[in-house]
């Protein structure tokens, strides 16, 4: 298992790479998440179920990526005066909120650790929670927030399946993520449609 | 026939998919299973429950009636997006969605409910794609997530107080069952993410969030309130439910769109239903359903019947709709009865069930001027609507309503009427079907 400091470097690689793109460095840090959580589930599913999950992930990943890049060439193509201001600031601001909901995180883990959770779950849980809630308040575009809600989906999968790792729950949990992901690739394409008939 | 039940939404969404795009086929097979769904639902309440790996679905007696209420409604809404031009992913994502509704319903425990409805609020956000609503597809989605997760957990909290150690569960199930109710249900200032809903041109989308999720939450109250503390809850419950009442009916009275209005009378008839949740009374749970059950049909014939006036009248907004009575009498009449089942007013629907909730309601007598005031708002933003059509001329370039359509509103509306003169009628259609 991993030790504390170890976690929380992995746990700010993760967040802190989606804090600071949204698009395709982004999707490395989600990456991460879904191999952080099938590492810590790895005692608690079977074999197979893991490895079907685990390849839901990497789909997902995959899907995401190709609607990241789609979303890259027109961000190029536009001029920089309609990029939303928050966007414009950089990812420094997003990490330095990544960094906030980090220290909170391992504040509250160690005040108040989830009941019946080993710790490094709750640790993880609260991190990714509260990251992914954060960045949801902060991204502009639909993307970005979809990819925040993936995160905090993550945090919440990663201490529920402790709590019930019964073959139905996983299953309806895997549903929502992939639904999730194709949630955001339909909405976030209806965006960019809509982005490139205001450019004309 | 439980299981025909749960898999017809499924089979009829993979059958409108590939005709999603000719509104002509797509909305009236949308709308027929609907009807069948309606009909087949207190059939399936004498049902055995199916296991599902280690789980049981159920539809108990009194869900059968709000699932055919709300398969009648749905019904509505589909016939109505064949005019209103409803997006071509709306007839599979609403069916796809009605029947992990339906699943959620017939869930044993809260915590498959949450799952279930977990599923549902992604098929909201396929019925809600239009251009320019995609950032407020993904708030919602993101909202009512929050709220149905918090749900699983509550569910699961739940389960594990009765089977394992009863003293650690209330610290994650007691904050996750308020929240994920408040959120779910839509009460203020949880339900603000509700109001948008209503403006955009998507009925069915906002029917199946405000009305569908929040009418099945609600069933889950009894279930969830020894978790989070009985005491608690009903005084949490009561108050935001006041307040979410005066919300709406402050709103209502300041919305010039109706549209716009509608989303405010819903949260102020809400409202009505979360005080009865929180009475504390044995049937608080059932009468909250119930005019749950009846705001629905009122919100789905009022939601129609706005976009039918953007249609014909180019907006629904009360400054443009002078003279609009001549080109849409049946609308209007329809819009009329359902305005005043919304506001709680007599001789319909909404009237019986919110005077019932309010007596059951111990408040001092002052409150009966709250309590107008709840009635007065929501009445007065819908009714102005029809007062403001009544003029000599209608609108330049504007086109008479569809008579079927206006025809299918009007029975709706008069299905209201005729439950507010003849409160026991549900039960003895129930009756009646199921024998």
């Amino acid at each position: 298992m991993l030790s504390t400091p170890q976690l929380v470097a992995v746990l700010a690689l993760a967040t802190g790479l989606l804090a600071l793109s949204a698009r395709r460095l982004g999707i490395l840090g989600l990456l991460i998440q879904f191999l952080l959580r099938t590492f810590l589930l790895m005692p608690l599913l079977l074999s197979p179920v893991l490895y079907a999950q685990l390849a839901l992930g990497l789909a997902s990943t995959l899907i995401l990526y190709i609607t990241a890049a789609s979303q890259a060439r027109v961000q190029h193509s536009r001029p920089r005066r309609t990029i939303d201001p928050l966007v414009r600031m950089g990812g420094l601001y997003g990490l330095l909120c990544v960094a906030l909901a980090g220290f909170v995180a391992l504040g509250i883990y160690s005040a108040f650790p989830l009941p019946g959770l080993p710790s490094a779950t709750s640790l993880t849980c609260y991190w990714l929670v509260l990251s992914g809630l954060l960045l949801i308040t902060i991204e502009g575009s639909v993307l970005g927030q979809g990819l925040a809600a993936l995160t905090a989906l993550n945090g919440f999968e990663v201490a529920f399946l402790h709590l019930d790792a019964g073959l139905l729950m996983v299953g309806l949990l895997s549903l929502l993520e992939l639904g999730l992901v194709l949630v955001i690739v339909v909405l976030s394409d209806q965006q960019l449609q809509s982005n490139r008939t205001e450019l004309g | 026939m439980l299981t025909t039940l749960l898999v017809l939404p499924f089979a009829a969404a993979l059958a409108t998919w590939p005709v999603r795009r000719v509104r002509q086929i797509a909305a009236p097979l949308a709308a027929l299973t609907y009807v069948l769904i309606a009909a087949l639902a207190p059939f399936a309440a004498r049902q055995e429950p199916i296991a599902l790996l280690g789980r049981s679905l159920a539809m108990a007696p009194d869900n059968a009636i709000y699932a055919s209420t709300l398969a009648i409604a749905l019904a509505l809404l589909m016939a109505g997006g064949g005019f209103v031009q409803e997006s071509g992913l709306v007839w599979p994502s609403s069916l796809a969605t009605f029947g992990l509704l339906l699943a959620a319903m017939c869930s044993s425990s809260a915590q498959l409910a949450g799952a279930f409805l977990s599923l549902a609020v992604l098929g909201i956000a396929f019925c809600l794609v239009a251009p320019d609503t995609a950032q407020l597809a993904m708030r919602t989605v993101i909202v009512l997530l929050c709220g149905t997760l918090l749900l699983l957990l509550a569910g699961w909290a739940f389960e594990a107080s009765r089977l394992e150690d009863a003293l650690t569960m209330p610290s994650l199930g007691r904050p996750a069952t308020l929240f994920g109710l408040a959120v779910l249900l839509g009460v203020f200032p949880f339900g603000l993410w509700a109001l948008p809903l209503g403006r955009v041109e998507r009925p069915t989308a906002a029917f199946l969030a405000v009305c569908g999720i929040g009418l099945i939450a609600s069933l889950r109250l009894p279930e969830l309130g020894s978790v989070a503390g009985t005491e608690l809850l009903a005084a949490s419950v009561r108050w935001s439910g006041i307040a979410t009442l005066f919300y709406g009916a402050i709103g209502a009275l300041l919305s010039k769109r109706m549209s716009e209005a509608v989303s405010y009378a819903a949260a102020a008839d809400l409202g009505v239903a979360v005080l009865a949740l929180g009475s504390g009374a044995p049937t608080g749970g059932s009468l909250a359903a119930r005019h749950l059950a009846y705001r629905a049909v009122a919100c789905a014939v009022l939601w129609v019947a706005a976009r039918v006036l953007g249609r014909c009248f180019g907006s629904d907004d009360v400054r443009s709709l002078g003279g609009a009575f001549r080109r849409a009498p049946l609308t209007f009449l329809a819009i009329m009865l359902a305005a005043l089942s919304l506001a709680g007013l007599p001789p319909t629907a909404g009237f019986g069930s919110r005077t019932v909730i309010l007596s059951m309601v111990h408040t001092k007598p002052s409150w009966a001027i709250g309590w107008a005031l709840g009635a007065i708002g929501p009445a007065w933003a819908l009714m102005r609507l029809v007062i403001a059509s009544w003029g000599p001329t209608p609108p330049p370039g504007s086109r008479r309503e569809p008579t079927w359509l206006a025809v299918l509103l009007l029975l709706h509306s008069l299905g209201l009427l005729v439950i507010g003169l003849v409160p026991n009628l549900g039960a003895w259609l129930y009756g009646l079907f199921a024998g």
